[in-house]
């Protein structure tokens, strides 16, 4: 059953517009606007001694344009959620699929492992990219440099966890413009209330989604407000049990 | 058909009850759908038809009682689109996706094959539209899409919830011909409508309910015959000669406008013959038989949750 109900979400996923033509358009915005800041940065030579111990040559690849998609992919998972509430369709879908769980076992599997694969691609081309334009400017990083290669895959991995952060919100809210408001809210808004309260809201920072890409993608170190590498995966762990939980709780209770 | 096979297709109630605060919705309603006929599921707007059927379904869970379908509790079966087939609201599809592709994103959840997936669409007349967009689709269309998903498992029963609602003549003819065609093959049909015409030509056997209650669980023929709207129509040349020997042989006889006789309690054969030996002129004798739609209004005229005219008042 559960193989079937994966076949299924994967049609359902890759059968709409927004998988054929939202998806690539974001990963091809963000991956031109995640390169072309490197094109201006100084040579080598010409910074200080003070600016390249910050040059972050891999955590700046996921620093700006990166969020493009950071964005698209977390809007995406609460939209298979929701379209389905939205039209009755997941009425439909649990007739075919009783067990409800195993419904959203089979969405988080599909979404989560598409935004994987997708968020790996995009992270090492974005990555390899940059350091082919840093090479002649002597700024360059190897995957085999320290933590590059765990940026690379932490960003990777961060877009799963937004598509399925995206999910789990679009279940419980059910309805589109909640949960995308919610879902903004979360990626955006939280850094912006942290951002005005500075380092009053260190504490509260380190678990705003976008300090934990940093902190997965940085390879320049933790702060107070930055968490580092494996307190940010355990962060994103912590934000997918309560996230998934919840969703887990509700699609099995609620009626449709 | 997979399952206990003498309980293929049954579809049971009982006690089955459902509450949203302190409204009951669905009222301890236990009612059993039998294979080989098609069932009419007939009941005011608000009496809890779709709420009966969201239950038997899984998709609402009840305050108490329970639903089974071929003996099971929906939620426990294995391969339910192979033991119940049903249609809700055709307009639970994504407008962005393809026929074919709505119908392949169900037939995969239980391995239905891809030859099945083209034959439901032949049989519901979709094959020219089955690459197009659902969005674009009229309510007839969505319709049989609708249809065409809940036949995908082959199922020995089915349920559709106003399967009629924006069909053609010609649409609404293919659906009576289909139920049949299924009641026939031994499937247990359930099927709502509000249009009590047709389902007068479609359903073998009623249940009807009123404020969630079961009011009516019988033959069609003899939910027909229980209005007390049969009456014989009688028009002669005398009309008070006929009443006074129509009254004196036991008959229930009322005068219509046009000075017509309308009499219940005698057969037509029995009025004709008194006729005769009192030398009146018969110029019309009819019987003129109670309809479903009659005997669906006396049957739920104490149910009606919303009624026009007196200002929606319970």
């Amino acid at each position: 059953m559960m193989r079937g109900a994966m076949a299924s979400e994967w049609l359902k996923l890759r059968s709409v517009n927004s998988m054929r033509v939202t998806l690539p358009l974001a990963c091809a915005a963000s991956f031109v606007l995640a390169v072309a800041p490197f094109a201006s940065d100084p040579a080598r030579s010409a910074m200080s001694a003070a600016q390249l111990a910050r040059y972050d040559a891999a955590g700046y690849c996921y620093s700006g344009g990166f969020l493009i998609v950071v964005l698209a992919v977390g809007v995406l998972g609460t939209l298979s959620a929701t379209s389905e509430y939205g039209s009755g369709l997941i009425g439909t879908t649990f007739l075919a699929v009783p067990r409800r769980r195993a419904v959203l076992a089979a969405k988080a599997a599909v979404v989560g492992g598409a935004a994987l694969l997708v968020g790996l691609v995009l992270s090492l081309a974005t990555f390899l990219t940059a350091q082919r334009m840093l090479a002649g400017k002597h700024l360059a990083v190897g995957l085999g440099d320290p933590g590059a290669a765990r940026a690379v895959a932490g960003a990777g991995a961060f877009l799963a966890v937004t598509a399925l952060a995206g999910l789990a919100i679009g279940i419980v809210l059910r309805r589109a413009t909640a949960a995308t408001a919610a879902f903004l809210g979360l990626y955006v808004g939280a850094n912006l209330v942290t951002g005005a309260l500075g380092g009053a809201a260190d504490a509260a920072g380190r678990w705003t989604p976008l300090q934990i890409l940093k902190g997965l993608t940085s390879t320049r170190g933790a702060s107070a407000a930055l968490p580092g590498p494996t307190a940010a995966a355990l962060e994103c762990l912590a934000y997918l049990v309560v996230l998934l939980g919840l969703a887990a709780l509700v699609i099995g209770r609620r009626d449709v | 058909m997979a399952g206990g096979a003498s309980l293929d297709g049954m579809i049971e109630t009982h006690e089955l009850t459902k509450r949203y605060g302190s409204t009951t919705a669905v009222d301890r309603l236990s009612l059993v759908v039998k294979p080989g006929r098609v069932t009419g599921f007939l009941g005011p707007n608000g009496s809890g038809k779709s709420t009966t059927l969201r239950m038997i379904l899984g998709l609402a869970h009840p305050t108490g009682g329970h639903a089974l379908v071929g003996g099971r509790p929906y939620s426990e079966l294995r391969r339910p689109l192979h033991e119940v087939g049903a249609m809700l609201d055709p307009g639970a599809v994504h407008p962005g996706r393809t026929a074919r592709d709505h119908l392949r994103s169900i037939a995969l959840t239980t391995g239905i094959s891809a030859a099945r997936v083209g034959a439901v669409l032949e049989l519901t007349g979709l094959t020219p539209v089955a690459r197009r967009r659902v969005g674009g689709f009229s309510l007839g269309m969505r319709q049989r899409l609708g249809i065409a998903a809940a036949l995908l498992g082959d199922p020995p029963a089915v349920i559709l919830d106003e399967p009629v609602n924006g069909l053609d003549p010609e649409g609404i003819q293919w659906i009576r011909n289909l139920l049949r065609g299924m009641a026939a093959e031994g499937r247990a049909v359930l099927v709502s409508s509000h249009l009590m015409t047709e389902m007068e030509q479609t359903a073998d056997h009623l249940i009807v309910i009123g404020r969630g209650r079961l009011i009516a669980d019988t033959g069609m023929a003899e939910f027909v015959r229980g209005a007390s709207r049969t009456d014989v129509l009688v028009r002669v040349d005398d009309p008070g000669r006929l009443a006074s020997v129509l009254v004196g042989a036991g008959g229930d006889v009322a005068s219509e406008a046009d000075g017509a006789l309308a009499v219940r309690g005698l057969a037509p054969r029995r009025i004709g013959d008194l006729a005769a030996r009192a030398d009146v002129a018969v110029h019309e004798l009819a019987v003129r038989r109670a309809t479903l739609e009659q005997a669906y209004f006396e049957a739920t005229e104490n149910a009606v949750e919303y009624r026009a005219g007196d200002g929606g008042r319970r």
